[in-house]
């Protein structure tokens, strides 16, 4: 077959101006179009709630966020927090909106506008227990009885199928029973770890959401009891943080474990991470070595990590002897928590909850938790072996250390801050107090203790410094976490989801978090201060107004997504597939709109620490990028017609499918052109090659077809688009779908 | 050195199953019912030829023929759905009391009148070892357990008392006066005199107070008459309480592992 090249490069290059025509038309419409990170849930899910068409599922957590994914595009489509103090009750979707009922007051979100109201509907949900009742470890139904295959675990959900034939049970150990009516298992499954928190049957009755506390929610179908997808997060809790004297790095660890530095260069913004615990990471701490970082975790070790090698170098164990089996026999464990009143309380606690290396790098310090009835752990240990002052070569990977300690310590500190060579603070275990220690031969010995605020030699506050004055149990009424600035008077209080700036009897309040703070850390010379917080966000904000000036997301372990107020964002690497546009109640790729948001030039001058010239360069090579595709800025401003393009069967889409194809109704219109082409893509490939598929013979402004698109094994992600007869193409529409051969 | 090996590596095994090991501890009380219609030998061991005497428990003195054993345990289970297994490593302290009579009072070649009187006692400490396979099932919403097993006992710490009693309070050690009493094998004076691994088999009855605390309803067999007669009633029964712990659900924060991409 002859192709004529030089057609088909040209309908290619008229294709490709086409496109991002149109998301810079619609990107101009800036109102309708968020961006959305496809964080999911930061905590555990409490309910959960198809829509009509089985297309959408909303969730909500115990931090009061809501998250409606479209299940067939698979992406987050959008993410909302419930104002006040009540808790999430119950999720009911009506047509386009979203009844959340809430103590107290109840709202309604709707999914064209995005808006979230309070109103007076209340929910009414019909129970799909279909009678059956929980009982602790069993569920009963008359005569009939499911007991749990572990007597002590009890079940926490039970829900019928409308049809009568499906009763699916799921338990606190997030195992789930799909049984007959009279309570016969047909199969068990444990794809989730924690308690499963609702269920709910799609309106269809073909597919079933099961939610979880361990963030996820799963979506089974009915007919072969088959995962045809799971829903989990894909952000993570940032904990500890810590800001470089030199003001241009910030060290992170997050829940998943992993330790991050960000670095603010002359020209870019880089962060690197690095898989350092099997817990979360607690605190971070810099060594004098700007590129490595101690850390504390929640499983046993303290590290040191090494961000020029990669590595982590060391670790230092906490708790010398801890096993299953120790914690089997300890008796005393045992009777400690069968009196115990506290419910979070850990009886053997691994965590390390701070670390702190000595300024010449020789020392590292970390504390600790008690592991049964022991005492807390702090120990000290030498790392002078890890020349942390020599350049990369010579720091290699070292053996896990024990370290030395106190039998008689008692303390568990949140920070630890060394003040020379020899000595060092804990901090934050009392309130306003500040415990002294002094290296010794075998460990350390404790001395005597001072006030926080009323602060450290002169000689020893290096910038950026912020400790801890006291910290408790998070809470929405009191102050939970008070850190001050060594360098100044200022005092960061965090409550609820407020952090409080007070300097000399002025106050500012940051407001934008949507869980409780986990730390905060400034960098006074670039004017920030930031905050991370149990919503996987970290936000960097201006220190003296509280204006937020850009929240950032880790996507997939080590994407970073900076998103500014006004949506511009700047994702690194790959981390555009983190994020997804919603726009007129749809969720679409964000490519579709990268054009007009992925602006590293607004991003960086928002930032405010860019000279302008090397803001400038980033401007040009967004005019170049805009040049390449045949446009330029005033073609922003402009409005136009864009086609439409429906999927009429994309609630028959199934998620996974054996079949070798699958068929797709199409409806394409336009109010002022007649339908030219269309176009489908698998994985990226043109089913009907770059020119598409011509319906120009067709003359008319609404048309409908089908095509059969052959599937291959996996996923296969799917984007449909048409094109009218100017050379304007609709938005793309995509979904994903599994082929199982 | 074996068995505890042996029970490490079942515990090993088992706790690296899904099904979580619960441990706690109990406390118990049993109460032993002695039979007063049984007989033991007394063998005068003073002349040419060993003479055998029978002595019965005095019936007027019953209300004293009595064991008790008061026990307390760090109990493990595992199993699955309504089966599971206990081990029970727990200790024992077990005492007992028993008047005894004889047969002919007046051809007692010990002691000066019909008043004379035979008196055992015993005081033992014996840890043990249960395993004991339960039952678990829903009555109205009442959460039960039956069971049976057995519990391998092994008397460390043993005091006995024997001592024959005459009228005037006067007594008489028995071994200086060179009598033997011999006891049936694995009657309780018999565990007492003779150290050794004993097995008491048992059967319980659980009530779940709630989820994990327990009332436990128990009878175990162990022979508490001299064995020469059938008993109307021996073993013992009681009742304790047993508080279990899971080891917990799985931690919160560690279960986001599963979400890492290594």
């Amino acid at each position: 077959m002859h192709i004529n090249t030089s057609n088909s490069r040209t309908m290619a290059k008229s294709m490709i101006i086409a496109f991002f025509l149109t998301i810079i038309v619609v990107g101009s419409n800036a109102q309708n179009v968020i961006p959305v990170v496809q964080t999911g849930h930061s905590g555990k899910i409490k309910c959960v709630n198809w829509d009509n068409t089985g297309r959408y599922i909303a969730s909500a957590d115990m931090n009061n966020d809501v998250v409606i994914n479209d299940v067939i595009a698979g992406k987050q489509f959008f993410k909302v927090k419930l104002p006040g103090k009540g808790t999430v009750t119950g999720l009911q979707f009506d047509k386009s909106k979203l009844i959340i009922a809430n103590h107290g007051q109840n709202y309604v979100f709707d999914m064209n506008s995005l808006t979230l109201e309070p109103c007076n509907e209340s929910i009414n949900i019909a129970p799909d227990d279909g009678g059956y009742k929980l009982r602790g470890a069993t569920v009963k139904k008359g005569a009939r009885s499911l007991i749990n295959k572990d007597i002590y675990v009890h079940f926490t959900q039970v829900a019928s199928h409308p049809n009568g034939e499906l009763v699916i049970a799921g338990d606190e150990a997030g195992w789930l029973y799909f049984c007959k009516p009279s309570l016969n298992i047909i199969k068990r499954d444990r794809t989730h770890r924690l308690d499963i928190t609702d269920i709910d049957y799609s309106d269809d009755g073909k597919y079933i959401a099961i939610a979880s506390a361990d963030r996820s929610i799963s979506i089974w179908s009915i007919a072969e009891l088959k995962l045809e997808k799971r829903l989990v997060p894909r952000s993570f809790n940032i904990y500890g943080m810590d800001a470089h004297p030199d003001g241009s790095r910030l060290a992170f660890g997050d829940e998943l474990g992993y330790t991050y530095l960000l670095v603010f260069e002359n020209d870019k913004i880089t962060c690197k991470g690095i898989n350092t615990h099997r817990s979360r990471v607690n605190d971070v701490c810099f060594t004098p070595n700007p590129m490595c970082v101690a850390t504390a975790g929640g499983d046993n070790f303290a590290s040191v990590v090494d961000f020029e090698n990669n590595i982590p170098l060391q670790y230092f164990k906490l708790q010398p002897n801890t096993s299953k089996l120790k914690q089997t026999f300890n008796i005393k464990g045992i009777q400690a928590k069968a009196t115990s009143t506290d419910e979070d309380e850990i009886f053997f606690d691994e965590n390390v909850y701070s670390v702190a290396v000595s300024p010449d790098g020789k020392q590292i310090a970390y504390s600790g938790g008690k592991w049964g009835n022991t005492n807390p752990m702090l120990k000290v240990s030498a790392i002078s072996n890890l020349n942390l002052d020599e350049p990369k070569e010579k720091r290699k990977k070292r053996k896990m250390e024990i370290g030395l300690t106190q039998k008689n310590n008692k303390h568990i500190f949140p920070q630890l801050f060394f003040i020379s060579e020899n000595e060092f603070y804990g901090l934050g275990e009392s309130n306003n107090e500040a415990q002294r220690f002094k290296l010794s031969i075998t460990g350390y010995d404790e001395k005597d203790n001072t006030s926080v605020r009323s602060g450290f030699d002169d000689n020893v506050r290096p910038n950026n410094m912020t400790v801890i004055v006291s910290k408790s149990k998070k809470s929405m009424t009191d102050d939970y976490l008070v850190k001050k600035d060594l360098n100044s008077e200022d005092e960061f209080s965090c409550r609820g989801y407020t952090i409080t700036r007070t300097s000399r009897g002025r106050s500012v309040k940051f407001e934008g978090h949507r869980g409780y703070i986990n730390d905060v850390e400034i960098i006074r010379d670039k004017n920030y201060l930031i905050s991370s917080a149990e919503d996987a966000a970290m936000i960097i904000w201006n220190i003296e107004t509280g204006e937020k000036i850009m929240t950032v997301y880790v996507v997939d372990q080590g994407k970073l997504v900076f998103i500014s107020p006004d949506n511009y964002y700047l994702a690194q690497g790959d981390a555009l597939t983190g994020m997804g546009f919603n726009y007129n109640g749809r969720v679409l790729p964000a490519e579709q709109f990268d054009l007009k948001y992925n602006r590293p030039d607004i991003v960086m001058d928002k930032l405010g620490i860019f000279k302008p010239d090397v803001i400038a360069l980033y401007y040009k090579a967004y005019l170049k990028r805009l040049s390449k595709t045949g446009f330029n800025v005033e073609m922003l401003k402009a409005d136009m017609n864009l086609p439409e393009l429906v999927i009429e069967n994309v609630t028959d889409i199934q998620y996974k499918t054996t079949q070798p194809d699958l068929k797709l109704k199409l409806n394409m219109s336009d109010k002022m052109y007649e339908i030219d082409r269309m176009n489908v893509w698998v994985n990226d490939v043109p089913l009907f090659g770059t020119n598409g598929l011509s319906l120009i013979d067709k003359h008319t402004k609404n048309t409908g077809t089908e095509v059969n698109i052959p599937l291959s094994e996996g996923n296969n992600v799917i984007q449909v688009s048409c094109m009218n007869s100017i050379g304007v193409e609709s938005l793309k529409d995509e979904f994903v779908i599994e082929r199982e051969v | 050195m074996r068995l505890p090996v042996v029970i490490i590596l079942l515990l090993l095994s088992i706790s690296a199953m899904p099904q979580k090991l619960i441990r706690g501890y109990t406390v118990g009380y049993a109460h032993g019912f002695l039979s007063h219609g049984d007989a033991i030998s007394i063998i005068d061991t003073t002349g040419y030829v060993d003479e055998s005497y029978h002595a019965y428990a005095d019936e007027e003195k019953l209300k004293y023929a009595s064991a008790s054993s008061l026990y307390f345990g760090f109990p493990i289970e595992y199993g699955y759905s309504r089966h599971r297994f206990t081990l029970l490593p727990a200790v024992d302290i077990n005492t007992a009391h028993w008047y005894l009579h004889f047969e002919d009072p007046e051809s007692m070649p010990f002691g000066l009148s019909a008043n004379d009187s035979l008196y055992f006692k015993s005081f033992m400490i014996m840890p043990q070892v249960g395993l004991t396979y339960k039952f678990h099932f829903f009555a109205g919403g009442i959460h039960l357990a039956v069971g049976a097993g057995v519990d391998v006992k092994i008397p460390l710490s043993i005091l006995t008392q024997t001592s024959l009693v005459d009228s005037d309070k006067t007594e008489y050690d028995p071994t200086m006066l060179g009598y033997k009493i011999h006891y049936t094998p694995n009657t309780i004076f018999d565990i007492a005199s003779n150290p050794g691994v004993h097995l008491s088999p048992k059967f319980v009855f659980d009530i779940y107070l709630s989820r994990f605390l327990a009332i436990n309803l128990m009878y175990y067999r162990n022979k508490l008459n001299s064995g020469e007669h059938n008993p109307l009633l021996s073993g013992y029964f009681g009742g304790g309480v047993t508080y279990l712990l899971p080891f917990g659900k799985e931690d919160d924060i560690r279960v986001l592992q599963q979400y890492k991409k290594e």
